[in-house]
């Protein structure tokens, strides 16, 4: 069996996934004036380590924090849990989901169900389960591993991983994004390049979808799913992280508004375009030397000054930087 | 008794007088969305029939039809011929075919007279139908509740626009359904329908009509048997009733070896009998009564029998003759025509039913002669195809000498799924894991 992931590495000292995870609770922060999350509950995968726990507490004030774990490492996340409200709910999320009851889900929930996994029948499952529960104004986030060639499915009649994600979602790749045939009539598939942002496209289609059909409906307007992320990020593997509220007539456009305010996500008419956290981890006197620099009143000047203060980085890399450095991380060591 | 009327006594009649509410609110009801639009098609297809003439062998090259839609709109355009103002005035716009209308177009796939306004009624609140012909360019409106509020007076108006060439139609749809938004903004609606157009005009995408949807040209599905010296799919050609009709059927795909606990819609949606009338796909992949499985004795679907196609191509120059109904969804089940067609189909099917029984005790052999047989478009017939006759399968030996057992076992999933991530596949069927799991256990018990 494939080791744990917290046994190989601290969550908290992934970079790109750092500024990911700070990306999305900034932009649920920015909501608190319309919506009061101090009286939502956090509901994730805290694994060994919290982080997202602690910036839902942190950040949005929630006291209400609840992590899934697998029943045999229940014990140790519970030693682990950093807040004496933190409720660990032993087993896996598609069984332990509809063992709570309907009163539980009258709560507004904040669920990110942050896998390292490859999206499987189970995360859909999961999915599908909460649009079904979840109280109004909730938030789902998934985040899963988006490597093409773990999506290949050798041997098979259709090996394409088209078909993988049509298997496990149902029919939900835009048809903008379905490879067409060859002139000879064999079916392409997505490239390597691409696979992230259109499986993060198909998984937000997804739960748009399943919000759709799920029937939900508030003062007799169906439910409607907003999305708000669309990330990938790269810590060694691609991941993705796609997720929206589940809004009703009356609150989607609070939803979309927090969108279309942010300064750090991109999005086309409120719909949030594909964003990829790839940057290089940068050294503490790279990361000075550009924070000196920063803000740049305005703009375009960083790629010069960099060069001048002698910084040897990649002209993209610097580009990233100015965008997320609010929120890039530095890792030191410290004895103790 | 008498309805006659007098003086003293008012007439004994009981009012059949059609209302608005009727056509707007409950035709509407009897048929989806999907449909709606492809009657939208359909008329314009017809629109391109009238320039191509009748007849089989006809190219649609040139005509396209596009289709646009959001949340706050739809559209739908063509370059057609569009809609003659005489026609417009007298027969277009009537609620059901007036008896002194002209004759339907030649081979064309329009029916009834209901199509346009019920998908206008469908979809919105207001239409528009702007129409470029060769007698005149002129725009009508349709603005439903404007035009419910008057019981008495059923006419659209209409005014002329600039005329614009090539000749066409385009019909704007706004104030839609909350429903119908609904589904517009749905990437699956939107999947779902390419998939329908892509499957039920692929003959006449093959012709060369053009279909959009969206920044989509929607592709023909692609409709291929499988032929070889020892496989050859039925073929039967004959016309009745002055419809010209073509059988054939054989092997589509592959033929599973077992059938899988949790089988999936798309692991046989492409296999069963399909309809086709004047081109259009009237039932796809079909595994109802209302072809040949179930109906009437005949044994019914079973995924067994998945790898099987049939084909009814129905074609006549006067649609009302073809064995199908309102919503060209489905077959007339009462059709003369039909019901002789269909003892055929049956008499079609049996080879293949036959084969997929018998190859269970030859399975390698089996397989390795369906391996070799290649693809070819049903449209045209297969090269070793005989007109008249049956589907021919090759004879298979007997079972392999080495005598084998079948295991089975239940494990939770859960563990089936760390296999399957291992070995870095969830699309592992639980029957693969068994396998592997197996094989492991000889290699590194037994060093086999």
């Amino acid at each position: 069996m494939m080791t744990p992931s917290f046994e190989r590495f601290d969550y908290q000292l992934r970079s790109n996934k750092n500024i990911e995870r700070k990306l999305v609770f900034d932009l649920l922060l920015t909501g608190r004036q319309r919506f009061n999350f101090r009286t939502y509950r956090y509901m994730g995968l805290g694994s060994m380590w919290f982080a997202d726990h602690r910036l839902a507490h942190r950040m949005l004030g929630i006291d209400n924090l609840v992590s899934i774990e697998r029943a045999i490492h229940a014990g140790r996340a519970e030693f682990n849990k950093p807040y004496l409200s933190v409720g660990i709910l032993p087993g896996d999320v598609s069984e332990v989901i509809p063992k709570q009851g309907k009163e539980y889900w009258q709560t507004p929930t904040i669920v990110w169900l942050d896998y390292d996994g490859l999206l499987q029948t189970e995360v859909a499952l999961a999915l599908e389960q909460l649009l079904g529960l979840l109280a109004a104004n909730s938030v789902v986030i998934v985040t899963v591993n988006a490597v093409r060639r773990a999506y290949v499915r050798k041997g098979r009649a259709d090996e394409r991983t088209v078909a993988t994600i049509t298997d496990i979602l149902g029919d939900v790749i835009p048809a903008s994004s379905k490879p067409t045939p060859t002139p000879g009539g064999a079916n392409r598939d997505i490239s390597e390049k691409d696979f992230p942002s259109v499986l993060a496209r198909s998984l937000l289609a997804f739960l748009d979808h399943k919000t759709r059909t799920s029937g939900r409906t508030d003062a007799g307007a169906n439910f409607r799913f907003v999305p708000l992320y669309n990330l990938g990020h790269k810590d060694g593997a691609d991941m993705i992280t796609v997720g929206g509220a589940l809004a009703t007539a009356s609150t989607e456009a609070d939803w979309r508004d927090l969108l279309i305010k942010d300064r750090v996500l991109p999005n086309h008419n409120a719909d949030p375009t594909y964003c990829c956290l790839d940057m290089v981890p940068l050294t503490l006197k790279e990361k000075i030397t550009l924070d000196e620099l920063l803000p740049q009143a305005n703009g375009g000047a960083l790629l010069a000054q960099a060069e001048l203060k002698g910084l040897k980085l990649d002209h993209d890399q610097i580009a990233k930087y100015e965008r997320y450095y609010r929120h890039f991380p530095m890792f030191l060591e410290t004895p103790f | 008794m008498t309805s006659e009327s007098t003086a003293e006594t008012p007439a004994r009649v009981v009012h059949a007088t059609p209302t608005k509410d009727f056509f707007v609110e409950m035709m509407t009801k009897d048929i989806s969305l999907t449909d709606c639009i492809l009657d939208l098609i359909d008329n314009a297809i017809d629109g391109a029939r009238r320039t191509v003439g009748s007849g089989q062998e006809v190219s649609f090259a040139g005509f396209s039809v596009t289709v646009r839609f959001n949340a706050q709109s739809f559209s739908i355009e063509d370059n057609c011929g569009g809609i003659r103002l005489s026609d417009a005035i007298d027969y277009a716009f009537h609620f059901g075919r007036r008896p002194d209308a002209p004759d339907d177009v030649r081979g064309g796939i329009g029916l009834y007279g209901v199509g346009m306004k019920r998908a206008i009624f469908k979809i919105g609140r207001y239409g528009t139908v702007d129409s470029h012909a060769e007698d005149a360019s002129y725009s009508v409106i349709v603005d439903v509740d404007g035009w419910k509020a008057d019981p008495k007076d059923w006419d659209f108006k209409y005014e002329d626009i600039a005329s614009k060439t090539p000749h066409g139609t385009k019909i704007v749809i706004d104030r839609l359904a909350i429903e119908v938004a609904q589904a517009f903004e749905d990437t699956v609606f939107v999947n779902a329908l390419i998939k329908t157009i892509s499957r039920d005009y692929a003959f006449l995408i093959q012709k060369g009509l053009a279909i959009v949807v969206g920044d989509v040209r929607v592709p023909s599905a692609a409709y291929n048997l499988r032929t070889s010296v020892d496989i050859t799919p039925a073929e039967e050609i004959f016309v009745d009733d002055g419809v010209s009709v073509r059988l054939t059927a054989g092997l589509l795909g592959e033929i599973p070896d077992v059938i899988p606990d949790e089988l999936r819609f798309e692991q046989i949606e492409r296999f069963g009998w399909y309809v086709i009338c004047n081109d259009r796909v009237v039932l796809a992949a079909d595994k109802s009564t209302r072809t040949v499985w179930g109906n009437d004795q005949f044994q019914v679907w079973h995924p067994q029998y998945s790898g099987f196609a049939g084909f009814a191509f129905f074609y006549a120059d006067d649609q009302r003759k073809l064995p199908w109904t309102t919503t060209k969804r489905d077959v007339d089940l009462g059709s003369s025509l039909y019901l002789r067609t269909l003892a055929r189909m049956k008499e079609l099917t049996r080879p293949f039913i036959d084969y997929t029984n018998q190859r269970k005790g030859a399975l390698e052999e089996a397989k390795e002669f369906e391996r070799i047989a290649e693809r070819y478009e049903v449209r045209s017939r297969a090269p070793t195809a005989i007109i008249g006759q049956q589907a021919s399968f090759p004879r298979l030996g007997p079972r392999s000498p080495e005598p084998e057992v079948t295991i089975s076992y239940r494990r939770p999933k859960r563990e089936v799924d760390e296999v399957r991530s291992q070995e870095n596949d969830l699309s592992l069927s639980a029957k693969e894991v068994g396998v592997r799991t197996f094989l492991y256990y000889r290699k590194m018990e037994l060093g086999k």
